[in-house]
């Protein structure tokens, strides 16, 4: 094999479905060995695992919870000696207009889609100094651009790892490290498709060429991201949604 | 705007709040100016609240609303510094910055925003950060929560049109705040350096006009968006940065 992340090690949160597994399965093709994580659904988990000997391990984990995070760069390092690469691609949302919202669903949120990308990031960040190499992407949203009607906690974060990404690209910036962000619109995942058919032909009628992105879309700027080759681009949101938010 | 008016004001007994405070009261306004160690002789009805949690945003709203029998806004300027690498950064403070930074507001929003429809023409106001917009080195929490509450501010503008609540966020640059004149002497000792030469040479080599921000200033955009000029402002930030994001 020759890939040109032969010898490499990706961490990828939710890297069993969705946008993540496209990231998983690029990254895997470019002959890196992925971590990734997953918080319930150990059957996509197991598939990719399955599918991929020796090449994939796979995490549990609540990226809400520090010490969760901790424990799983800790198993992933164990394994396979280091992390080159992290992709903070984990998310949920829990929607309801401000006036509704649970508390409850705002924190969650704010945990799992932005605390989680600072504690994954705090805890592999001293080995990338080490080393002097690392490649981090965060993927954001085009919501963290516009804000959302029914998504004020989902906004919140997805805008709140633009700051981040730019905070951690200037304290890297000398250490052969870079902080970037992919600002996806939206993508035929199952989170989208969930959408009911109506409502999503109007999101559909919104965006300029026409249609869903596919997650490899999404998964082929990722890869470009987390290359050697990519090694003067940090601080930067690459925004990945059909010219949604010109 | 002739009509008294009633807002809550958070972070409001020093700093940003107190001045945005005293300009409410000033115009003839109503205010409950929140903090977590509140001045009994400050501008406003002081009320103690410890902004971390669920519960003190809550009694805030709640506060407001019976003191007044109105809300007609809500100024979230509640705030604090943690300056850290982010591989030494307290897992802890972070917690607690992005509380007070991002939930809170979100907070006062989801109690007062009944009031706020009420109201008929609401506001939803954050004193976010010129880094809402750019980032520094060392504030990782700073940094991802400013940003993180323009998101809030958008979502909140997008849902509160049909309502008449117009949500903005007010981005200053360095502010001449108790916070501010503690790092200028800090500086000033660290470097070796006479105070006056602080600000020129450390704290605002990014800002063009070299000179800190007013609250009064501050206070001044305050009370402009939440007058009737400020409806069409809704959903967009006001960045008073002397140039910082201007190259």
């Amino acid at each position: 094999m020759s890939g040109r992340l032969d010898g490499q090690v990706a961490l990828v949160t939710g890297g069993a479905r969705g946008i993540g597994l496209a990231i998983s399965h690029r990254l895997l093709g470019q002959g890196a060995t992925v971590a990734a994580g997953y918080s319930r659904d150990d059957v996509h988990a197991r598939a990719l695992l399955d599918k991929n000997p020796g090449r994939v391990s796979i995490h549990q984990g609540n990226i809400g919870v520090a010490e969760d995070c901790n424990r799983v760069v800790a198993e992933v390092t164990e394994q396979h000696g280091k992390i080159d690469i992290l992709v903070n691609n984990a998310g949920i949302t829990a929607d309801h207009t401000a006036r509704k919202m649970d508390p409850d669903e705002w924190d969650r949120v704010v945990r799992v889609n932005l605390s989680g990308a600072f504690y994954l990031t705090h805890a592999v960040l001293n080995g990338m100094i080490e080393r002097g190499y690392g490649r981090i992407v965060n993927i954001s949203s085009v919501i963290g651009e516009t804000g959302n009607i029914g998504q004020a906690n989902y906004a919140a974060t997805k805008s709140g790892l633009f700051g981040l990404t730019k905070t951690l690209a200037l304290e890297t910036a000398r250490r052969g490290i870079t902080v970037n962000c992919v600002a996806p619109g939206f993508i035929a995942t199952d989170m989208v498709k969930a959408v009911p058919e109506e409502a999503l032909a109007k999101v559909i009628g919104h965006i300029p060429v026409g249609r869903l992105g596919e997650p490899e879309e999404v998964a082929r700027v990722v890869d470009f991201l987390v290359s050697p080759d990519a090694g003067y681009i940090t601080g930067s949101v690459v925004d990945v949604n059909g010219g949604l938010n010109m | 705007m002739s009509d008294r008016r009633a807002y809550l004001v958070t972070g409001a007994a020093s700093g940003i709040g107190r001045a945005i405070a005293a300009r409410l009261v000033d115009d003839g306004h109503d205010v409950l100016s929140v903090d977590r160690a509140p001045d009994d002789g400050g501008p406003g009805r002081p009320f103690a609240a410890d902004l971390t949690l669920r519960e003190p945003n809550k009694a805030a709203v709640e506060e407001a609303a019976s003191a007044f029998g109105r809300l007609d806004g809500v100024v979230a300027c509640a705030g604090f510094q943690v300056v850290s690498p982010v591989e030494e950064f307290p897992e802890d403070r972070w917690d607690d910055l992005i509380g007070v930074l991002l939930t809170s507001p979100f907070l006062l929003a989801r109690y007062a925003w009944p009031a706020l429809v009420a109201s008929g023409d609401g506001r939803f106001v954050a004193i976010a950060s010129v880094h809402g917009l750019v980032a520094s080195a060392f504030k990782a929490a700073y940094v991802s929560a400013k940003h993180g509450v323009l998101g809030l501010v958008k979502t909140l503008a997008l849902e509160g049109a049909p309502h008449g609540i117009v949500s903005v966020a007010v981005c200053p640059g360095y502010v001449r705040t108790p916070l501010v004149e503690r790092q200028i002497s800090d500086q000033a000792r660290a470097h070796g350096i006479p105070a006056e030469q602080v600000l020129e040479r450390i704290l605002l080599t990014r800002q063009a006009r070299k000179e800190l921000i007013e609250p009064a200033d501050v206070a001044e955009t305050v009370a402009f968006v939440i007058g009737p000029g400020g409806r069409s402002y809704t959903g967009s930030q006001l960045v008073m940065g002397n140039g910082w994001t201007a190259g």
